[in-house]
């Protein structure tokens, strides 16, 4: 684990980050949260560049491990 | 043009073969057909290892398989998906009634399966919802998974085809009811299955 800079995401970003726990869609994020799938998108590839993790799943994956969702 | 789907049966029985040939070309939109099968429908007494090989191999070369079981027990069902079947039936049930549906789905890429393995999958769930499992391979894929890794990373670094890694999470997804791969791994890291 890194613990230089411990990554911190926004409220919404971990809002999403919980959804796709669950195994909400980026439609299915954006009607959740009354934004468009395009921003949903942003802010997945901006929280995957923060938790430097490759893709949604292992995104999820270091939230729940880490203690952050 | 010729649009029925053609269908190849294989079995280890000649006579068996040869009696589902006659029931495949007693239904008019299909055509009985060695070469290029839509449908390749396997005739078991049971899901065995060989079959496994076959219905695997099969699968692979990018073939839809209907697997046909004179006994089918549950855990079959996972076995036989994992290796890429297409579908499953008992062969109580195969008349041309039940046989077309059957093979037009699977000739569609719509799963198969008989009712009651499915009604009996579904009463469970409420009664012990927590209860999730998983076999070795399983467990290794969704790992692999959440450390972010690729289907074909994982193909190639378990030595699987790319089809049987789908087909284990297709297999985990369909087991524990959850909607795609992030939502599987997720629950198995907090019911501590990874």
């Amino acid at each position: 684990m890194r613990n230089a800079s411990k990554p911190v995401l926004t409220a919404q970003q971990l809002r999403v980050l919980e959804l796709v726990a669950e195994g909400y869609d980026n439609a299915g994020i954006a009607r959740e949260l009354r934004c468009s799938p395009h921003s949903v998108k942003n802010m997945i590839y901006d929280l995957m560049a923060r938790l430097q993790v490759s893709n949604r799943v292992h995104a999820t994956a270091y939230a729940i491990r880490h203690g952050l969702i | 043009m010729d649009e029925r789907i053609r269908v190849q049966v294989v079995a280890a029985d000649p006579a068996v073969r040869v009696g589902v040939d006659d029931m495949v070309r007693m239904c008019p939109e299909l055509t009985v057909a060695v070469d290029r099968p839509d449908v390749v429908l396997v005739m078991t007494d049971e899901v065995g290892d060989a079959v496994l090989v076959l219905v695997r191999s099969l699968s692979r070369a990018g073939r839809r398989v209907l697997l046909v079981v004179d006994t089918l027990r549950e855990s079959d069902v996972v076995e036989a998906v994992e290796a890429g079947a297409g579908g499953l039936l008992r062969r109580c049930e195969i008349g041309p009634d039940r046989l077309r549906p059957a093979i037009r789905a699977t000739a569609d890429g719509n799963f198969t399966v008989p009712s009651d393995l499915l009604t009996g999958a579904g009463d469970r769930v409420p009664e012990r919802p927590a209860v999730r499992q998983l076999t070795k391979r399983e467990r290794a894929v969704l790992l692999m998974l959440a450390d972010g890794h690729e289907t074909e990373e994982i193909a190639r670094s378990l030595a699987y085809s790319v089809r049987t890694v789908t087909g284990i999470v297709h297999a985990i997804t369909r087991r524990w009811q959850v909607r795609n791969r992030a939502h599987a791994v997720a629950c198995a890291l907090r019911e501590g299955l990874i």
